[in-house]
């Protein structure tokens, strides 16, 4: 197979000699993220003061459920975001020293598709009916390569193969509708990582997928992130696809993170009530056991989102300090973040049972 | 779960088949097998459960027992008497007891009536009540399935997803119903409000004596609710099943695929997994033989040639594979879910408590 050597010398062009193994920074490091959508009640961010960082060759996972801010935050790293109405009013987002949201437009189409790429969820309305899938990986290549189509057509056929795309040769002159949906999620998959990106952002990329493709999508996405060594943050809403890829857990209600760290801290020792709600929500695989635990009521709209934490009007712990004052993201072990004034519940709540 | 007689059986598809396509001048030369050859009896007052990938025919199998498209070939029958002759008018009296819940609560509500009109329609349709006897019994119904009866005068387009989920519900129960079929009714939901409809159905489930039949691909939720279970691939029932006992122990390979490509929500047993390869066949060319053995691990020879037959296995099981004894056991399938952490465990109870108490004060459904 050549194309490890093709591989290789791409990889070469554009981080040479960054091989420090000590404690290096993270790659991606975003410190209070807050956007606003023109219009949305003063003070109602729809993503508030959002932290995370990812470090080379690991997966952050951001979980959370519609309405959380999830893709926002994506897209606002993607400078994806239509101005007006979505406006970046704090944060910043440190990209390998970099900072993304004071990128110039044209800096940014640079780095989009280059070293920061994208997954989206429903491969058929991100790929383009018209052309041909080998044209559309191909046109990435061409955009950030300097190399003649013929070039590009190769390594367009090189990543068929890496994804592991049956007949290759003939699915490169294919159009997007005579492939199935994991078919075309694997040619998103190889038209993302094109370019040899060192961060991928994946929006619910098997949300669409029956469960036995969704097993083949991750294990080909994890398999291509340890060949690689790229970054990853895999946005879901699937706590399964969590615990198997993750290394690192943000989860997000209502735009803030109300949790984050390990993934075995958030599965082992979840903190905050909505983490645990949404554990108790899914059904176990295992053998029945009782009724499942329940979330009330809906994310409120923006108008009447509380001042204080906005899990309050759900949580069955919260009181009026909750509604009033919304509580930082505290350490509560190392590493482990969670934005609850009563976390451990059962220290603060567990007393007058 | 509920005590049923195995015997009692309140709808039955026999030998049922629909082909799409093949007919007339303008209708696509190809036909598509969607369901092609399922029989199944459901038990009075069982949860039965219809799971498969996308294009297995599962949505096609439910609406074929509701008779919302006609076969093509079969018969379902209804208490013991075949659906399939009635005329209209009977049929329309057959659709008070037999009721279908969408799995796109939005699409499938008329968007230009009220929700109070939307669930009196059934009331009306069938006569059951008129003037205010008929608004008291909406007001009944938006309340059993948590809305707010305030809420008649509002437009679909008000409510959110989980709510207009319970605006579908309250118009299947409009007509009383002895049996109500859903169609991916909480794959369109998120987690926190899938089981607040989980739960709901259940208690309905309880209160009025209903037999579901849930069509879904959601395995866990599968698991959580139903009593039996039929996996379909490619317009066929492979094994038929009580839940534990396929969960615990699949027979056919498809089972054993279908369950170890499920993501466990536990990441200490993160393992690689034996995973099926490629997609599912055309069901307009469905494979010869066994339909599965283009993607079997354990295919040979004869699978390609040899179409195996439902045929009957211990406790009462069906399972359509020709080697189904010899891969028992072959490692593949059951699914380990590790019990939740101890910290878990703890802080789940403790939330249970507190979620009792945050109910009670306000005696409204979550």
């Amino acid at each position: 197979m050549g194309l490890e050597a093709a591989q290789q010398s791409m990889t070469d062009t554009h981080s040479p000699g960054k091989v420090g193994l000590a404690a290096e920074p993270p790659l991606l490091n975003v410190q209070g993220l807050s956007v606003r959508f023109d219009g949305a009640p003063k003070g109602v961010n729809v993503v508030d003061d959002v932290s995370f960082s990812v470090s080379k060759g690991k997966t952050l996972c951001v979980v959370g459920e519609s309405g959380c801010g999830k893709s926002v935050t994506s897209l606002a790293l993607m400078g994806l975001l239509p101005t007006p109405p979505a406006r970046i009013v704090a944060g910043s987002a440190l990209f390998d020293g970099q900072d993304l949201l004071t990128l110039t437009e044209r800096e940014r189409a640079d780095l989009r598709g280059d070293r920061i790429a994208m997954i989206f969820q429903e491969p058929m309305t991100s790929l383009n009916p018209a052309f041909t899938i080998g044209d559309q990986i191909a046109e990435g290549i061409v955009r950030h390569r300097r190399v003649s189509k013929a070039e590009a057509m190769e390594r367009a056929l090189d990543m068929l193969k890496k994804v592991r795309i049956p007949a290759p040769e003939k699915r490169l002159r294919a159009y997007p509708h005579e492939m199935s949906g994991g078919m075309r999620q694997r040619v998103m998959i190889a038209m993302a990582l094109a370019n040899d990106p060192q961060l991928l952002v994946a929006d619910e990329p098997t949300t669409a997928l029956d469960v036995t493709i969704q097993a083949q999508i991750l294990t080909l996405i994890r398999r291509l992130q340890e060949e690689t060594g790229t970054a990853m943050i895999l946005i879901t809403h699937d706590l399964g696809v969590v615990a198997e890829v993750a290394d690192e857990v943000a989860v997000m209600y209502a735009g803030r993170v109300v949790e984050s760290g390990s993934v075995d801290a958030i599965f082992e020792d979840p903190q905050h009530p909505y983490t645990i709600g949404l554990m108790g929500s899914v059904p176990s695989l295992g053998r029945r056991q009782g009724r499942l635990a329940t979330i009330r009521g809906t994310v409120p709209p923006a108008e009447l989102m509380p001042k204080g934490c906005r899990f309050t009007p759900r949580c069955p712990f919260s009181d009026s300090h909750c509604a009033n004052d919304p509580p930082p993201l505290a350490e509560i072990k190392p590493g482990h973040r969670a934005r609850c004034w009563y976390a451990p519940l059962e220290v603060h709540r567990g007393a007058d049972l | 779960m509920s005590l049923m007689a195995p015997d009692d059986i309140i709808l039955e598809g026999i030998d049922l088949k629909k082909h799409f396509g093949g007919g007339g001048l303008l209708s696509s030369p190809t036909i598509v097998r969607a369901v092609d050859g399922v029989s199944l009896s459901i038990r009075r007052g069982e949860t039965f459960a219809v799971v498969g990938e996308s294009g297995c025919g599962k949505s096609t199998l439910g609406r074929l027992l509701l008779r919302l498209i006609e076969a093509t070939d079969g018969d379902v029958r209804y208490e013991g008497r075949s659906i399939l002759k009635l005329d209209k008018r009977e049929l329309r009296k057959l659709r008070r007891e037999l009721q279908i819940i969408f799995q796109d609560p939005y699409a499938s509500l008329n968007p230009r009536m009220n929700v109070g009109d939307i669930i009196a329609e059934p009331i009306w349709l069938h006569n059951l009540a008129a003037g205010r006897e008929k608004r008291e019994r909406v007001a009944d119904l938006m309340h059993t399935v948590g809305l707010l009866p305030t809420h008649a005068d509002r437009y679909p387009h008000e409510f959110s997803g989980g709510q207009r989920q319970r605006i579908g519900i309250a118009r299947a129960l409009a007509g009383d119903p002895k049996l109500i079929v859903g169609d991916e009714p909480v794959s369109a939901l998120d987690v926190s409000i899938q089981a607040q409809i989980i739960n709901l159905l259940e208690d309905l489930k309880d209160r009025f004596g209903l037999t579901l039949v849930i069509v879904a691909h959601d395995l866990a939720v599968i698991r959580h609710m139903s009593d039996r279970v039929a996996v379909m691939y490619l317009g066929e029932i492979v094994e038929l099943s009580d839940t534990d006992a396929l969960f615990d122990n699949p027979l056919h390979p498809y089972t054993q695929a279908l369950l170890a490509a499920i993501p466990v929500p536990s990441p200490t047993n993160r393992q690689p997994k034996a995973l099926l390869q490629g997609d599912v066949p055309s069901p307009a060319a469905p494979p010869s033989g066994c339909r599965f053995h283009t993607r079997c691990p354990h295919a040979r020879a004869v699978c390609k040639e040899q179409h195996p037959a439902l045929e009957a296995a211990p406790d009462g099981r069906q399972v359509a594979c020709h080697f189904w004894r010899e891969i028992q056991g072959s490692g593949a399938g059951s699914i380990s879910a590790p019990p939740p952490s101890a910290a878990l465990a703890k802080r789940l109870a403790l939330y249970r408590t507190w979620r009792e108490r945050q109910d009670k004060p306000v005696a409204t459904s979550p």
